[in-house]
């Protein structure tokens, strides 16, 4: 409850202070719209915003490709290149945005091991064609979890008819996939809106920024930022995306009953059986996509760690990162503040969960539904601006800047997919599994001990192991809500890039690579899919 | 584990939002009787099984489980589930798909704190009289659906309830497999003696189940009674409907026999009481149907060989009945016709209502009238079942 409590306050602090005229802890503010005439009259900002919608737009990009990818590697009886692929697909969801940015920079960058295979690295247009590239995986899933839902029944129809396997794909398939065709758009744009690692990265040689790098140049260039401006601006971007999942989410409504495909049960999943070389072709572009845009870059970072710029492979630059104390630090509150928030968000998504399947109210159910899924409109850096506020100037004093607060920040901010996978696995539970529990004479208590939460073991370890992985990458949150002794890996990159020491930033990827990639392939190994869960 | 209890439920209401699932039912179930609970879906009989359970709270009405009252609504009195001892074997079977067959089965012992050598003793045991000796360390998914409906009741039993509740445990079994889990489950609850309750949509298996039956429909239970005293007198158009009776309407004579009703062309003695000269609607079984003989005339419509007998479709003054025999009549062919066992309906109050109840039922059964009404059916128009369509 107060999780949930919280989610909904630090959304609600941000917009409040957009729409007042001084810090909202100072007495006697008055409701104004001054702010917003200010910001919107700065130029710096309407680039920004410019800037952040042909990134944004950019990042559709990804549709077409993540289309293609799903449709053959679903559609194509290859169950062997399916299960190769998909783990690596579903893993690098998990690295943390600004490991792309360097890793496209090691890799592709003036200095890198391929230098302007792709031309100049440097700007918005190569921002926003990255972040297309790096968000196919959201739109293979999106996509793929539309195409498992249909019922072979409609393609086998077509098939009878006497459409070949292309048309019926054409003509049938892809119709009907439309609204998930809808969602990812909506998704990625929110993504793009939202980029900070790869901006950060890649635009700060420019003097040209998107509004995340803005939000951190204005509060991070001056000692005494303007909280009123700060607030405008964070609040602009809630308003977009929150505007976008709206539109979603009603759209979502309206066509569960005209694509009644995706729901009701299905007769099985229909498969396109090709000859091998036919098959062989239409992978061998998704295999060049991952190599050159996935592994290339993250092996690049590898490298660069190991190399650094002596040309001679060796663990110097990890020696250095140990021995300095503040980087060893770094590593150490990485990982504790991972295991805390993992721990407590598995049990708050699992109190969440229960709430909405099995509690009476209906109207708690929704609070939560509200809570659990709002924060998800926050861009990381903005809710952790918004934390840190809500801590400074609220009775949560004492946990601002410790590992207890931006482990709690973490549990509110990324509640939706925890949440989901429990809820799903709840509602598939039969009550009667609990109800005949009950009857035997154990109390509620008990049941939910002995038989709730065994049953749901498996969501919960996937939960937790979610819910680690996202505390580990973490890279935005963290620039607010820590100081020197309570940095993370994540921040401290952000902080050195500042500095530019590129090799020990190269090592800190190298080990928030191996981390999230270890947890992601426990995750995938559980036999987690990403289909049907919200991204 | 011969349970002494007997149940009682009085004047029990239910509400969930619009629909009342409940109307003032009331119930009393003998010390070690096999009691059948049969509606269609949604008349409320699986609600009823859950303020049983303690797993609905009711809004009125009370429950006492023997000498103890479990639930009333007026004392404020709500025993939790877990308080009340009763076995439950849910129509799922719900077997905990963590725990193997063992760890199932002694569940509700170790909940009791009992001593492992004293479960397993236990354990061993029920397994010995239900034949899942050898099913105890397996999983449940390793089970056939018979032998998971086994485990399921074992688990119930073990905790010597003071009453067994079924909610519709052969409906996911395959009907080959039905007919021999009705005949052992029916056996062995039976030798054990304990007081059951067993809830259905199948009028035949509550037939041939259970010492007593409720019917129940809408809410309101609208028959109670030995499975003869129910058939053979099927005096309730709803129960009627339920029990697959065939329902004609005809003008009442009054002769020297005895009350007689007009129905195609012929006439019909039947059983029950109504004003001569009225119009009335009487039911009978489609076994009670002769072919070839009699005053009534009717006409086959179309017929169907079900293995040891044929059903017949057969149209009586526009309306279309359905009859079962042995012997083969051609489809098109005028037959005649005679029927025993013809009860007249009534509006018929439902058993063992206490006064609030009976006159909301009057009230209801007065309103499904008026809503219900519909011209009679005209000659070459075959009735429709309200609910089936077409009576096959």
């Amino acid at each position: 409850m107060i999780f949930a409590a919280l989610s909904i306050a630090v959304l609600v602090v941000m917009v409040y202070q957009s729409v007042i005229n001084r810090p909202f802890y100072e007495a006697n503010p008055q409701l104004t719209l001054v702010g917003y005439d200010r910001v919107f009259a700065d130029p710096d900002f309407l680039l920004a915003l410019v800037n952040s919608n042909i990134v944004a737009l950019l990042t559709l990009l990804a549709i077409p490709i993540g289309l293609y990818a799903a449709v053959v590697l679903q559609k194509l009886d290859v169950p062997l290149i399916r299960r190769v692929l998909e783990p690596l697909i579903f893993s690098s969801m998990f690295v943390s945005p600004i490991l792309w940015g360097f890793g496209w920079l090691y890799m592709y960058g003036p200095g890198g091991f391929a230098p302007r295979l792709w031309g100049d690295l440097y700007g918005i247009v190569p921002v926003g064609i990255i972040s297309a590239l790096i968000h196919v995986p959201y739109v293979y899933v999106l996509v793929s979890t539309g195409l498992l839902s249909i019922d072979s029944s409609y393609e086998n129809a077509a098939r009878a008819q006497g459409a070949g396997p292309l048309r019926t794909t054409l003509k049938i398939t892809l119709p009907l996939i439309r609204p998930a065709i809808f969602f990812s758009t909506v998704v990625l744009y929110i993504l793009g809106i939202e980029q900070f690692g790869i901006p950060i990265v890649l635009l700060s040689p420019t003097s040209r920024n998107v509004l995340t790098t803005y939000i951190y140049q204005i509060t991070t260039r001056s000692v005494n930022p303007d909280l009123s401006q700060v607030a405008v601006v964070a609040s602009t971007m809630v308003y977009l995306s929150i505007t976008l999942l709206l539109v979603q989410r009603y759209l979502s409504l309206r066509w569960v009953r005209r694509y009644a495909v995706v729901s009701g049960r299905t007769r099985g999943f229909s498969q396109i059986h090709v000859r091998w070389y036919v098959a062989l072709l239409l992978i061998a572009p998704i295999v060049a996509y991952l190599v050159v845009t996935i592994l290339l870059p993250l092996v690049a970072i590898i490298f660069r760690s190991l190399y650094g710029s002596f040309g001679q492979a060796s663990l110097e630059v990890y020696e250095f990162v140990l021995q300095q104390s503040y980087l060893k630090n770094a590593i150490v509150n990485t990982v504790l503040v991972a295991l805390l928030s993992a721990s407590m968000a598995s049990a708050v998504y699992f109190a969440y969960g229960f709430i909405m399947v099995r509690g009476r109210s209906k109207a708690v159910a929704g609070l939560i539904d509200i809570a659990s899924t709002v924060p998800r409109a926050m861009p990381g850096l903005v809710a952790g601006l918004a934390f840190l506020w809500l801590f400074l100037f609220t009775p949560l004093r004492p946990i601002r800047y410790t590992l207890v607060g931006l482990a709690i920040a973490y549990v509110v901010l990324w509640s939706v997919l925890g949440t989901r996978i429990i809820l799903t696995n709840l509602m598939q539970l039969s009550p009667e599994l609990e109800e005949v529990g009950r009857a035997l004479g154990a109390s509620n208590s008990t049941v939910l001990a002995r038989i709730t939460i065994p049953l749901l073991k498996r969501a919960i370890v996937i939960a937790w192991l979610i819910a680690f992985i996202y505390g580990v990458r973490d890279y935005q949150v963290a620039v607010f809500l820590s100081t020197v002794d309570t940095q993370v890996i994540g921040s401290t990159i952000v902080h050195l890039f500042n500095s530019g020491d590129l090799g020990v930033i190269a090592a800190l990827s190298t080990i928030l690579l191996v981390i999230t990639f270890a947890a992601s392939m426990v995750v995938v190994r559980l036999g987690w899919k990403p289909y049907g869960t919200q991204v | 584990m011969i349970s002494v209890d007997t149940i009682v439920v009085e004047n029990l209401g239910k509400r969930f939002g619009e629909t009342q699932a409940l109307r003032g039912s009331s119930l009393t179930i003998q010390s070690g009787e096999i009691f059948s609970i049969v509606g269609p879906s949604g008349s409320g009989k699986t609600t009823l099984l859950r303020c049983l359970l303690g797993l609905e709270t009711p809004e009125a009405g009370s429950i006492f489980l023997g000498e103890q009252v479990v639930f009333d609504s007026e004392k404020g009195i709500n025993v939790p589930p877990e308080k009340r001892g009763v076995g439950y074997v849910p129509q799922t079977w719900a077997l905990w798909p963590h725990m193997k067959v063992r760890d199932n089965i002694a569940f509700g012992l170790k909940i009791r704190g009992m001593e492992r050598p004293a479960i397993e003793e236990r354990v061993e045991r029920i397994a010995q009289v239900l034949q899942i000796g050898h099913l105890l360390d397996q999983w449940p998914w390793q089970l056939s659906g018979g032998e998971q409906q086994r485990v399921a009741i074992a688990r119930a039993l073990i905790i010597e309830p003071r009453v067994l509740l079924l909610d519709e445990p052969l409906s996911n079994l395959d009907p080959r497999l039905r007919e021999d889990a009705r005949v052992w489950m029916a056996k062995t609850i039976r030798e054990l003696g304990v007081t059951s309750i067993y809830v259905t949509h199948d009028h035949e298996e509550a037939l041939s189940f259970s010492d007593r039956l409720a019917v129940l429909i809408l809410g309101r239970i609208r028959r109670v009674g030995t499975p003869h005293e129910v058939y053979d007198n099927m005096n309730d158009p709803e129960v009627a409907r339920l029990f697959e009776f065939n329902i004609l309407a005809g003008k009442t004579v009054r002769e020297k026999e005895g009350l007689l009703v007009e129905l195609g062309g012929g006439r019909v003695k039947v059983i029950g009481d109504a004003p001569p000269g009225r119009e009335a609607e009487v039911s009978f079984s489609p076994w009670n149907v002769t072919l070839g003989q009699g005053t009534v005339k009717g006409k086959i419509v179309s017929w169907k060989f079900l293995g040891g007998f044929n059903e017949y479709s057969i149209e009586v003054g526009g309306t279309l009945i359905r009859a079962r025999s042995r012997e083969r009549h051609q489809e098109g062919a005028l037959v005649d016709l005679d029927i025993e066992n013809c009860v007249v309906l009534g509006p018929q109050e439902p058993e063992e209502a206490t006064a609030a109840g009976r006159g909301a039922a009057r009230r209801a059964t007065w309103l499904k009238r008026v809503l219900r009404w519909k011209p009679r059916s005209t000659p070459g128009e075959p009735r429709v079942h309200p609910e089936k369509g077409n009576v096959r």
